[in-house]
């Protein structure tokens, strides 16, 4: 079975998306525009890979994998907001997508780029 | 096209807590509603938090200098086509869906077909009775969890309350559709349990009866079992709680209340920080809360908060709290 480049791509941002809103998660319970911004901020020139139409299919997601547990709390306009908190297999799964990523990462800077 | 306007029953029109008052914005937000399923109540979970976003993105423009329209038009073109959002929460209503089918059917199909195997070997003998009717209570129990399943506002998870409460003073209790469902349920079960104890009995005493060709006089101990169990149930697990200063009222199925003052709470916590993997398959089980409190015998209890039960987030947002600030202090004697 052949994938194209682009499936590649997706497939790679895809996975590393779901690190990156656990990251965010993991260090307070944050809303859907906040994770938004703060994933935004520190990818810098690559917050491109990140769009409002991924981020929500990608909480409820992580929401019904139980990965992150979802409460609603009044937001500054008045209007109820929803916030995402990680949960403990959250925890646990980030830290093993960590590990992953780690060990990726070096097999690319061994053999791939030889350094 | 059957199946979504079932689901979108009642209340097919896009709900107005949803819309913001900005033409833009609220084209987008109905656009997108017209692709969602569920009811009104499981649609607006979802419509909230893609109208707190948009009304947030266009905050954000307009403070970097963009005209009203122009911030309204950059939030809903970054938010993307909203076939491309209401495809997930299709595929998410459509996954529970199968699960609830998974969870009344399949068991229920495995029920029947061990009725069957067993049929040959208790035909003719009391015991008939007795697995007939064991059968009949964990059918009952199965459709009675299914239907509570099926509500809806299950599927989507967390419940809450339309505008906003005061603070200190609100009800945490199921949607009233739900309750109705609910209550019909438990009614018919102990309607069926007596009418099936009333045919034992009669059984019982005209063994001659027609009463005895249906049912056993085994029936008669079997009813009563179920009946008090049905009793303890009832008088046990909450139907609602009511907060109010200073702690809550805890309001059981058999209307029994009990008030319990948020210094007596002793512990707040998720079902599935104690379960296994594989109950976390159960919704209910994943997301289920549990507040401990010492009742006024000195008795510690645990009672279940379902988030699908509305202003449950708030209830045990207060009962976080009042748990932190009474961290380190002595639980006060509920006698004194």
């Amino acid at each position: 079975m052949r994938m194209d480049k682009n499936q590649t791509d997706a497939q790679i941002i895809k996975g590393l998306l779901d690190a990156l809103v656990l990251r965010v998660l993991g260090e307070g319970d944050n809303y859907g525009f906040g994770i938004m911004e703060r994933i935004s901020h520190d990818l810098g020139d690559d917050a491109g890979m990140l769009r409002e139409a991924t981020l929500y299919p990608l909480l409820h997601r992580l929401e019904e994998k139980g990965l992150v547990d979802a409460y609603w709390r009044p937001g500054d306009r008045g209007t109820d907001r929803k916030y995402y908190r990680i949960t403990r297999q959250g925890r646990l799964h980030l830290e093993q997508r960590i590990r992953d990523w780690r060990k990726v990462a070096g097999i690319l800077k061994r053999v791939v780029l030889g350094e | 096209m059957f199946l979504k306007r079932l689901l979108r029953l009642p209340g097919s029109s896009c709900p107005d807590e949803a819309l913001t008052g900005d033409e833009i914005l609220d084209a987008y937000i109905r656009d997108f509603d017209s692709r969602l399923l569920g009811s009104k109540y499981v649609r607006l979970v979802t419509l909230s938090e893609i109208r707190d976003h948009l009304e947030q993105a266009k905050a954000l423009g307009a403070s970097q200098g963009l005209d009203e329209r122009a911030a309204s038009r950059r939030a809903t073109t970054a938010m993307g086509s909203p076939e491309e959002q209401a495809r997930e929460q299709r595929a998410v209503l459509r996954a529970r869906f199968w699960r609830i089918v998974a969870v009344s059917v399949v068991p229920g199909a495995i029920m029947m077909g061990a009725y069957e195997f067993l049929m040959p070997f208790l035909r003719g003998s009391s015991l008939h009775n007795v697995a007939f009717a064991l059968l009949s209570g964990v059918w009952f129990a199965l459709s009675f969890s299914a239907g509570v399943f099926v509500w809806p506002g299950r599927w989507l998870g967390e419940g809450r309350e339309l505008g906003h409460p005061a603070e200190t003073d609100f009800n945490v209790t199921y949607p009233k559709p739900m309750l109705v469902l609910q209550s019909v349920s438990i009614t018919l079960g102990v309607a069926s349990i007596m009418v099936c104890g009333a045919v034992g009995t009669i059984g019982l005493l005209r063994p001659d009866s027609q009463a005895r060709q249906f049912v056993s006089p085994w029936m008669v101990p079997v009813s009563l079992a179920l009946l008090v169990l049905t009793a303890c149930g009832l008088f046990r697990e909450p139907r609602s709680f009511r907060v109010r200063l200073p702690g809550f009222e805890v309001i059981t199925w058999g209307g029994f209340a009990a008030d319990v003052s948020w210094q007596s709470v002793v512990a707040v916590g998720t079902f599935n920080e104690s379960l296994t993997r594989a109950l976390n398959w159960l919704p209910l089980m994943r997301s289920g809360k549990y507040i401990d409190y010492v009742s006024v015998s000195g008795r510690k209890h645990r009672i279940m908060v379902r988030r699908d039960m509305l202003n449950a987030d708030r209830f045990l947002q207060a009962a976080e709290g009042h748990l932190q600030q009474n961290r380190g202090k002595p639980v006060p004697d509920p006698r004194a």
